[in-house]
Order: C-alpha cells, then structure tokens, then sequence
C-alpha cells in the first residue's frame, strides 16, 4: 500500500500497446551508435516489400530501414523522438558497407578510442 | 681452521697455490652483485623507454597527432550538427587521454608502491627513535629556559651593581672636584656591567646547545586583523573554495552576506 506523495510526472506518458507515428532514436546495444527507427500506421508489405493495400492497415516499423517488429522499441524508444530529417541522415549513414567504418554494424559497441575523428 | 694459504687445490681447483699469501675475495665470492655483468640501462632510463615501447604498440604516439591534426580542422560551433561533432571530438580526447593515462600509471605504480615502501620501511626503523627524540628535546627545552632564565637575572644584576659602582664613582670624583678643583668627569672610571655568559651546553662530539627566540601567536579575533592579511591572495583562495562548497551543497539556494552569487551554462560531454 502507498502511503507516500506520488511523485510528479517527469514527462508525458504513453500506452505500451498504442504507439505514436513518428521517428525515434535507439541503440540496439549499450556503447553501439544511434538507430534510426521509424513508426507509422499503414498497410502491411510482402517478401518483396511491396505495399498490400488490400489487407487492413497495421502499426509498421523500419529499424535503420530495414522492416522490424515495433514492440521490440515500443514505449522504451518514446524518450527519444527525432525529425525526418535525422532519421533520413542516421539511415543513410548506418548503410554503409564499410567494414573498417564506426557505424558498420549497429550491433556492435563504438569504440571511440579507435574511430576517426569526425572532422 | 683452514685459511686460504693452507687449502690444498683440486684437479680443477682455481683457488691459490699453496704457499702463497691468500687473496682478499672477489665480488662473486663475497656475495655482491658483479657490476661487469650488468647490462640494464639506469632505472630512470629503462623506465622510460619501456614506456616509450608501449606508447607505441599502443599507438598513442599516432593517434595524439591524428587527434591535434583533427583539432585545427575543428569548425565553428553555429549549429548543432558542429556542437554534436566537437561534443564526439571532445569525447575522444578524453577517452584518449585515459587510455595514456593508463599506460603512465601501469609504469608509474610500482614506482609509487616502492617509494611508499621504502618510506614505511624508513619510518617503522627511525619511528621509535623519534618519539624518544621529542621528549629528550622538550627536556633540553626546559632545562635551557631555566637556563636562560638564570642568566636574565644574572645579567639585571649585574647591571644593577654597575650601576650602583657608577654611582659610587660620581660621588667620589666630586669630592675630589671640591677638593682640587678638577673636573669630576676626569675620575669618573667607565663602568660596564660584568659580561654574563650566554646558556650554551657543549658535548664531546662537538654538538652545542644554545637558545633562540621562538615566536608563537593566537588569533584572539579575525574581523580585527589588518587587510594586508584578510586580503592575502591564500586566504581568498581559501575562502574562495570553502565558498564555492558551501554554494554547491546548498545548489545554489543560499546566501552570504558579502558574496554574489549568479548562474552559468556549461557545456557537458558525455
């Protein structure tokens, strides 16, 4: 039984089984860069990604472009919300098929020590 | 006993010939380390280029000038996608100069533990001797304030009687004044006080012990103390950091009187 004060919001709540549209920043793990993810109400793709608009729309998500499940990042990815613009840029920055390039592999941990330097 | 003159030699035997006076032995012999073998460079050295070799299969050497380089392409921060980038830059260079850190202290902490034991090892030897040497000083103290003592009043004393021979003297040189006519200053004798010894005590190593004026000091009242010292650039140094604690242990919520406080945006790097 609570018998203290609840404590005050510190910021706007959301329902863990209705996402909001729009774009967000994750990591898929600790010490890796950012993700860029992508959250929008719409109708479902094939194997081929092509859009099956005779099926109902359902909640979509793109995990650096690449279609992903939403409840994997649904609420915990709300804290980070970004514009279009940034998650265009993370997404075009992540598809790099450099292997000695830092955003290489959004799985693996940054090592900053190494990277080069940003300018 | 056997000595070295009378030990008979082996079929491979190196030592001397009997007959023939012994010889004092060599350093291999005697236990001490043979310097003509010794192929290390001096500590100091060694240690260095030790660390110079793991700076460099470290790489840091390369990455500190990839680092500067990158500091003088650095742009100007006018928007956020520069702050982020200086932010990363920041990021590395701390992240860099952890990793050298790191490197100096896996050389520099045996240094440190070394120095730490010799001093432990020094203090645990001369420490009993020291706490016996203190109390033997303040014995000297003691006895030598008697002794000084003892000699102020001799010295007032002695003082006292010169002046009292004086006196004497004056009186006398003025009857003859009366009686001849000649000036009393003419068989006044100059009278000076009997010269006390300072305390010193002398052993027969050549050690002296003497005196010397020690200066102690209370504080009845700071707000009283000139400004020369209220002002000094150490006291507001101190009072600078004693106020700056105060001010963070309150977050700011605070007052004192003769101080202004205000608020400033810093830039964190995380």
């Amino acid at each position: 039984m609570r018998t203290g004060k609840r404590a005050p919001p510190r910021g706007p709540g959301f329902d863990p089984d209705l996402p909001v549209q729009g774009f967000y920043r994750v990591k898929l793990r600790k010490g890796a860069h950012d993700s860029a993810l992508a959250i929008w109400l719409g109708p479902p793709r094939d194997e081929d990604g092509a859009e099956m608009f005779e099926r109902p729309f359902a909640w979509q998500a793109t995990i650096n472009g690449t279609p992903c499940d939403y409840h994997d990042f649904w609420p915990a990815c709300a804290r980070d919300p970004i514009t279009r613009d940034e998650h265009d840029r993370l997404v075009e920055r992540n598809r790099t098929m450099e292997p000695e390039s830092p955003f290489y592999d959004p799985k693996k941990p940054l090592n900053i020590g190494t990277a080069p330097t940003p300018f | 006993m056997t000595t070295e003159t009378s030990r008979r030699p082996g079929p491979f035997s190196t030592g001397p010939i009997i007959g023939t006076p012994a010889q004092a032995p060599g350093p291999v012999e005697s236990g001490e380390r043979d310097a003509r073998f010794d192929n290390q460079p001096p500590l100091g050295d060694r240690i260095m280029l030790e660390f110079e070799e793991d700076l460099r299969a470290e790489g840091l050497i390369e990455r500190a000038a990839e680092l500067a380089a990158a500091a003088g392409r650095a742009p100007a921060c006018n928007d956020k996608t520069a702050a982020g980038k200086i932010g990363d830059f920041v990021k590395q260079c701390s992240v860099f100069e952890k990793s050298l850190e790191a490197v100096r202290e896996k050389h520099n902490r045996p240094l440190i533990e070394a120095r730490s034991s010799l001093k432990a090892r020094s203090d645990a030897i001369y420490s009993p001797l020291a706490a016996a040497v203190e109390r033997l000083r303040e014995e000297l103290n003691f006895f030598m304030r008697k002794e000084a003592e003892r000699v102020r009043r001799e010295q007032l004393a002695a003082e006292e009687e010169a002046r009292r021979l004086r006196r004497e003297a004056e009186e006398r040189a003025k009857e003859k004044e009366e009686a001849t006519g000649i000036p009393a200053e003419t068989f006044v004798p100059d009278i000076q006080p009997r010269h006390i010894e300072e305390p010193v005590a002398r052993g027969d190593y050549g050690s002296r012990v003497g005196t010397r004026v020690v200066y102690k000091h209370e504080i009845e009242s700071v707000r009283q103390l000139p400004d020369r010292l209220l002002k000094h650039p150490r006291v507001v140094e101190t009072l600078d950091k004693l106020i700056a604690a105060e001010i963070k242990a309150a977050s700011g919520k605070c007052e004192i009187k003769g101080v202004r406080i205000w608020q400033e945006q810093a830039a964190v790097v995380r």
